[in-house]
């Protein structure tokens, strides 16, 4: 794992050892290539938590969360028919400064100080969210493992730039790649004697776990081939098209042609790369249906309760129950591969009802188990384990050296998302405040040692607050919910400038600002259970508000000017 | 200031794709190469419920 990531950090750094200009250090001198491009936009998306939580969503939830993905590669040509000329022609550094020149500075300003907040929170969450996890399975300090993961990164961001994110990005998206499907191609060598690939499949399937593919209309579901299709779309559109930490990466193209194969390349790979990572979950959900699992995936939980004189008789007698069930489950389970290996419909009807049966017991158990850890804790821990299953099965059943595989693939992810982070958050702060409104009449070298004193002081935030998540809980959720309440405002700015040419400036401002209430007012209504609406379903809404706001004050301005 | 409409700008922009000639044929090409990808999950599906 070491000799993985440090040759990555040293080919980053010697590969972009003469940065000599502030063009050369935030947009990498625009010579970049598709392939490079597409990993690093892939790269900068998937972050740790990424190939954390992912196996372990499918493990619980089945493949469904697929379907998120779907309106990802529509948004992708989309892209790169609307909006990659657009920033080409122009030649902006930032997604922001393009918004001064069709509105106004005001305009400019306020979206790039929504993304500084936004981001430079998240880059701190980045961090933290891995290295919380990593620690309590392997037993390492936490604010270790964060400085291990942050260090490193502000290190070779700080020296090489944007260059230095790509390059890295496309050597670590390769160990990502790769590390996943050697994890699924293991995980199905790991299953026992008798039971073959076909078997897994079929067991999974019979169990509801390989459901990818809804169709059914349905605002409340969160995931529907419908809200991933269209709430989908409006996301990534919004994500991949005025998120600086993504715009950042494909500007720094050698062309317009590189930077849209680039994007072209990510939209044929996401959804089937998202999907193996899915199927690497309900992987090793049928090897636990043979081998038996921890009652409570997160260790740390399940030690606070055995050690706590409340709670551990309680603990214990569920221990006994769970074992027992395990053995009853697994015997049903091989009589359902018998009778799926027959194609006897009857058995396989007769023992699929008694394996579900026994996965409702199951559920239960692990339900009383996360009360106990409620109390154990009084309430402080997080009793939420699907995030732990993945590394779990990683470190107690995968060869020694694939475990330091997958853990590169962990700290790579996570390395590879902060960078982006990181660097978009300096580029940002650098040509939209500083360089535009506080300091502009100095040279090509003050910027360039401001872009890294900038990289430097964004990293060191983003380390304070990853050091210091533990005390801010809410906060962090806070921070998560707000990104996903602001990107549906933000892209109906962008459409409203793509698309609306003869909207100014307040109309559109004004417009923003009133959709945004409008979207907290439905939050608000949906967290208290009075209407219901998936959150996907909150980027088409605030964006399409935008622009039919934006139309009608437009045509009030005029109107009252006439 | 020359003037030119955004066709033109793009084609100063852009060079064709490496493969199929058209920008417009490699949007295609990924948006069917996704909706079969779609339709392959959806017998996926169904074929193991």
């Amino acid at each position: 794992m070491l000799g993985t990531l440090g040759a990555i950090v040293l080919y980053g750094v010697y590969h972009t050892r003469n940065i000599k200009s502030v063009q050369s250090y935030l947009m990498g001198d625009r010579d970049l290539r598709w392939w490079t491009i597409g990993l690093s936009v892939m790269a900068t998306q998937a972050s740790a938590i990424t190939f954390l939580s992912t196996p372990g969503q499918a493990f619980e939830d089945g493949l469904r969360f697929a379907q998120f993905y779907f309106g990802l590669p529509v948004a992708m040509v989309f892209l790169c028919v609307f909006v990659l000329p657009i920033y080409y022609r122009l030649k902006v550094y930032t997604a922001y400064e393009y918004l001064e020149g069709r509105f106004d500075l005001r305009t400019r300003t306020f979206t790039a100080i929504l993304f500084l907040i936004q981001r430079g929170l998240a880059a701190g969450i980045t961090i933290y969210a891995p290295a919380i996890i990593l620690s309590t399975i392997l037993g390492w300090r936490l604010n270790l493992t964060i400085m291990a993961i942050g260090v490193i990164v502000i290190f070779y961001t700080v020296l090489g730039g944007t260059k230095a994110v790509s390059v890295t990005q496309k050597q670590q998206m390769i160990v990502i790649l790769s590390g996943m499907f050697i994890a699924a191609i293991l995980l199905v060598d790991q299953l026992p004697t008798g039971v073959s690939f076909y078997d897994a499949v079929g067991v999974a399937g019979k169990l509801g776990k390989l459901n990818v593919v809804d169709f059914s209309f349905d605002l409340d579901n969160r995931y529907t081939f419908w809200s991933g299709m269209l709430g989908g779309f409006f996301l990534f559109v919004s994500y991949f098209g005025t998120d600086q930490s993504q715009v950042q990466r494909y500007l720094s193209g050698r062309s317009l042609s590189e930077s849209r194969l680039g994007l072209l390349f990510n939209g044929i790979i996401k959804v089937p790369m998202q999907f193996l990572v899915l199927f690497v979950g309900i992987m090793v959900f049928v090897f636990f249906l043979f081998v038996q699992a921890p009652i409570h995936f997160n260790s740390a939980n399940l030690e606070l309760v055995k050690s706590n004189p409340k709670t551990a008789p309680a603990i214990d007698e569920l221990t006994t129950t769970y074992d027992q069930l395990f053995i009853e489950r697994e015997a049903a389970v091989n009589e359902m591969i018998v009778a799926l290996k027959k194609e006897d419909e009857p058995r396989i009807a007769a023992s699929t009802k008694r394996v579900k049966a026994l996965q409702t017991q199951d559920a239960e158990i692990r339900e009383e188990v996360r009360t106990l850890i409620s109390e154990a804790s009084e309430g402080a821990a997080k009793t939420k384990d699907t995030d732990y299953v993945f590394i779990t099965f990683v470190i107690n059943y995968l060869p020694i050296g694939l475990v330091g595989l997958i853990l590169a693939v962990i700290f790579s992810a996570a390395m590879s998302s902060t960078a982006s982070e990181l660097n978009a958050l300096a580029t940002t702060t650098v040509i939209d405040l500083y360089k535009r409104s506080l300091v502009s009449d100095r040279d090509d070298q003050h910027y360039l040692k401001a872009s890294k004193w900038f990289t430097l002081l964004w990293g060191g935030i983003a380390l304070f607050f990853a050091v210091y998540a533990d005390l801010f809980d809410n906060l962090i959720q806070a921070v998560n919910i707000i990104g996903s309440l602001m990107y549906g405002a933000i892209l109906g700015v962008f459409m409203v400038a793509f698309f609306q040419k003869r909207i100014g400036g307040t109309a559109v401002f004004t417009a923003a600002v009133i959709t945004e209430i409008v979207i907290l007012t439905i939050f608000a209504l949906d967290h208290y259970e009075k209407i219901h609406i998936a959150y996907l379903w909150l980027n088409p809404i605030g964006c399409i508000l935008v622009m039919i706001l934006a139309e009608i004050l437009q045509g009030r301005r005029v109107e009252i000017r006439e | 200031m020359t003037h030119q409409n955004p066709q033109e700008e793009e084609d100063n922009l852009a060079d064709a794709p490496p493969i199929l000639g058209s920008w417009n044929r490699m949007y295609l090409f990924v948006l069917v190469l996704h909706f079969l990808f779609i339709a392959a999950l959806y017998w996926f599906t169904h074929a193991y419920a």
